[in-house]
């Protein structure tokens, strides 16, 4: 398959958050604010990208019955790694991202991945298929987070731009806030895209 | 059909024993970088909530039951050896749990700073109790050189030993008030009575071992 394609298919045709609507449990918990979102998408982008390499390295190792256990061991294994490196030596980007780490472990987009893509494709393509899917999840992500925190807190990448009169609606950096700008996006999409 | 069980099993096994063997070299690898690296953000946080001190004597572990939140302080010395003033290490309940503060306080009694050293807060909400605040570079500095019980208030104007509550935060806000007040109280009636805490103190702090988000909320009533 041509990388490209593969590139695409996740940022546009099939993104996981527009299209899919999987990975909803951090799409919804983090994407308070603009850099939030944009910071756990790029932390899944990591973990997607080795995480499918390596399922994809000893998809030919692991029997059908057993792969969805080895799979958890593999990403979990992962996750914990990067997070305990991180931790050592880059404690500043600890600092900041840290906060997501353990939440990947607990996103079904790396396990999507892994059964559809990586178990039946081979290293290369399983590798543009985690950066493309990546990809896609960091734009929806940083789209949801910027559209929040402007109108939740008045700013984007915590820069004042509405100005102090303008109400800032907190409802839109709670819980109920992530609903309606997902709805919101989701159907704008379609529309774009000529559906109904 | 029994061959169809054991060869599954034991590729599960080798793959599970690969993982636990990675997994612990990496430990073994990080340990010691993570415990430095938690040491010096720590003794970076103590430096930054007593600036006067110039170094500090061995951190002590908090035993008192009445102030549990409190895990443990330290004293900060100035040039020449002199007590300065002391920093403590309060793990406390916000709005969620896993509120954890570092606190200076000088020998007379002024708050000399308020740190936040983790917290799982709501991002947007209580979270920017460590974010930029109007005027000042944190929301936690409104505490610096306050002294006495600090209030926390909602709206403008706050007076003299009054803190300004976070906008849709009043819990967290009030959760850092309290652990300022009880370390404040804690100065005072336990390490500068050489350990001994005084028996008038009022059992409302000592709810606070058990301390809720409702308990938080409430306290202003309470008082």
């Amino acid at each position: 398959m041509n990388p490209l394609k593969i590139l695409k298919n996740g940022i546009i045709d099939d993104n996981p958050t527009f299209v899919q609507v999987i990975g909803m449990c951090p799409t919804l918990a983090v994407t308070t604010s603009a850099i939030n979102g944009i910071g756990m998408g790029l932390s899944t982008l990591v973990v997607l990208m080795c995480s499918n390499m390596v399922i994809s390295l000893i998809r030919k190792f692991i029997p059908d019955q057993i792969r969805i256990p080895a799979y958890i061991v593999v990403i979990a294994s992962f996750v914990t790694i990067i997070q305990m490196l991180l931790e050592a030596f880059l404690p500043d980007l600890n600092a900041s991202l840290g906060l997501f780490i353990p939440l990947i472990v607990v996103n079904c987009i790396i396990l999507a991945r892994a059964e559809a893509f990586a178990s039946k494709n081979g290293v290369i393509a399983s590798m543009f298929d985690g950066i493309g899917m990546g990809l896609g999840f960091t734009i929806a992500l940083g789209v949801i987070g910027i559209v929040r925190e402007l109108l939740g807190n008045g700013s984007v990448f915590g820069l004042t731009i509405l100005p102090e009169a303008f109400p800032n609606t907190i409802i839109m950096i709670l819980a109920p806030g992530a609903f309606f700008t997902l709805a919101f996006l989701m159907i704008l999409i379609k529309k774009i895209k000529g559906e109904n | 059909m029994s061959k169809d069980i054991i060869k599954p099993g034991i590729i599960l096994l080798i793959v599970t024993v690969i993982a636990a063997g990675l997994l612990g070299a990496v430990n073994i690898a990080t340990k010691d970088t993570i415990a430095n690296v938690k040491a010096k953000a720590k003794e970076d946080s103590m430096k930054k909530v007593l600036p006067n001190a110039e170094s500090f004597n061995e951190e002590q572990e908090n035993d008192n039951k009445d102030y549990s939140v409190i895990k443990s302080y330290a004293e900060g010395l100035d040039k020449s050896g002199n007590p300065v003033g002391c920093t403590f290490e309060v793990s406390t309940k916000g709005f969620s749990t896993g509120l954890n503060l570092m606190i200076g306080i000088t020998k007379d009694g002024v708050i000399s700073g308020v740190d936040i050293l983790s917290h799982g807060e709501t991002p947007g909400l209580g979270a920017n109790a460590g974010e930029k605040w109007k005027d000042q570079p944190k929301w936690v500095s409104q505490f610096t050189d306050k002294s006495g019980e600090v209030n926390v208030i909602k709206g403008d104007s706050p007076k003299d030993n009054e803190i300004q509550a976070i906008t849709g935060a009043t819990i967290t806000s009030e959760a850092i008030a309290k652990a300022v007040n009880t370390a404040s109280d804690f100065y005072d009636n336990v390490i500068k009575n050489g350990g001994e805490a005084k028996s008038t103190f009022s059992s409302d702090e000592k709810v606070d071992s058990k301390s809720s988000a409702t308990d938080s909320a409430n306290r202003g009533g309470n008082e």
